[in-house]
């Protein structure tokens, strides 16, 4: 039970989903919600009034939702910089997981979630403090961001490989991509499962699903020796499980499409053994360290023996053997 | 592509009101007829911009009016509509520009579906 009454702002552009906040907030005991439908009511609200929390979407009209959320904690709103914020959104991509970390977002609530889950994730984060940076930290990192000339984001370079599982050591909790600086070094380091150059399955798009499962794998990988926050190994998980069910999804219809049942065969028994490391992976509990990395390590072991022959061969053989 | 998507719609409601009671909690008839009211009219106008999007390829739009249509229809009770948008986004996401036009294909016929089911709905509560 709360001991003193909250003002809690709501933003989303649509207004069924605004609303749908409101009457959720509205029904806590001692919550009083605010809505704004775009960003420039919700910054008219922190202006006017004493917010104690802001539950916002990030696609809304500008500023969108990680603009209001970094102009909290740098201070530059009449808001306290330490409130609580919950990101309420249908997708959480990388890029905006990543600053939303930076900025000690407190939770990602993905959409549709009913009012009863809507209700205790509130009260949680009323009533459980998260330390956030003083104002200044975050203040110093937005500037540096204005100042940046703005890039499209890259991939990290492919490297043949798989890494061997270490476990690093526990770090200060400054979240995963504290400043532009590390992107670079980030981009230097090794991805824990890699694609090897010039190889192909034969099958285009089943390259490319598997290049992307490899990739979400080792960003999973990455967040997780790096000790960083729960909700990123969370989003970065939950990623990860979304490859495997669309490389499943991918070889169900490229099957029908593609001859050679041979590989097929071969590569559904690999198939099937990803799924139940998937499926590990989904219910693992990521506090577990040495569980989460016995497992990092079978998929690596799996990737080994899937990108080799007789799946997995070098572009010169297949056209050697076209020509054949 | 086609088996995939029918087959994860199989067995759906058009509209299932238990899913949205729900997400709400307890409502009365009134809030469920007012709620999808709001839903039918705020939906229509994303459905339409869809629609436009998809006929003219603008792969934006396409995917920023299909997200904001999923959640909506979801948290409505709306599975099918919503399935379908999820699906949409993802291709667009994907770049699977090649599957999309199947997918377009069932938007008007989910929408016209779920239109019914609304009306029949309201209509049935505005004469009781």
């Amino acid at each position: 039970m709360l001991q003193r009454s909250y003002t809690i702002l709501v933003v989303d552009d649509v207004t069924l989903m605004c609303d749908f906040l409101y009457g959720a907030v509205n029904r806590i005991p001692n919550c009083s919600a605010l809505k704004a439908l775009d960003g420039k009511t919700a910054l008219e609200l922190l202006e006017e009034s004493t917010v104690d929390m802001l539950i916002t979407d990030l696609e809304i009209k500008a500023p969108d939702g990680l603009e209001l959320i970094k102009r909290i904690r740098a201070g530059k709103l009449p808001t306290a910089h330490d409130i609580p914020i919950l990101i309420f959104s249908g997708n959480a991509y990388l890029a905006q997981v990543q600053q939303s970390i930076a900025y000690d977002v407190n939770d990602f609530l993905v959409k549709p979630l009913s009012f009863d889950a809507l209700g205790k994730k509130v009260l949680h984060h009323l009533t459980h403090e998260k330390f956030i940076q003083p104002a200044h930290h975050y203040a110093h990192l937005y500037q540096k961001e204005l100042d940046q000339p703005k890039e499209p984001p890259k991939e990290p370079s492919r490297k043949v490989s798989a890494s061997i599982v270490r476990q690093a050591p526990p770090q200060e909790e400054t979240g995963y991509l504290p400043a532009a600086d590390d992107e670079t070094t980030l981009q230097k380091e090794k991805d824990f499962l890699n694609w090897p150059e010039d190889s192909t399955t034969g099958i285009y798009q089943l390259d490319r699903r598997l290049k992307k499962f490899a990739f979400n794998l080792s960003c999973f990988h990455n967040v997780f020796v790096k000790d960083c926050k729960l909700v990123a190994m969370e989003a970065e998980r939950k990623r990860t499980c979304e490859a495997i069910d669309y490389l499943n999804y991918v070889v169900k219809n490229l099957q029908k499409r593609e001859g050679r049942p041979e590989f097929w065969h071969q590569f559904k028994v690999q198939l099937i053994k990803l799924n139940k490391l998937g499926q590990q992976l989904e219910q693992a509990d990521l506090r577990h360290n040495s569980l989460v990395l016995d497992l990092l390590k079978r998929f690596s072991y799996w990737w080994m023996q899937t990108i080799n022959r007789p799946l997995v061969q070098k572009l010169t053989t297949t056209v050697e053997k076209l020509h054949d | 592509m086609t088996e995939s998507f029918e087959s994860s719609i199989h067995g759906m409601p058009v509209l299932d009101l238990q899913v949205l009671q729900s997400f709400y909690g307890e409502l009365t008839e009134e809030e469920i007829t007012m709620i999808l009211q709001r839903f039918y009219q705020e939906a229509g106008a994303y459905h339409q911009r869809l629609s436009q999007a998809l006929a003219m390829q603008n792969v934006l739009d396409i995917i920023q009016m299909a997200h904001k249509l999923k959640s909506m229809a979801a948290i409505t009770g709306a599975q099918q509509y919503s399935t379908l948008c999820i699906q949409i986004e993802r291709r667009m996401r994907e770049d699977a520009f090649d599957e999309l036009d199947h997918l377009a294909s069932y938007l008007s016929l989910m929408w016209q579906q779920l239109e019914q089911c609304i009306q029949a709905r309201t209509s049935q509560k505005g004469q009781a």
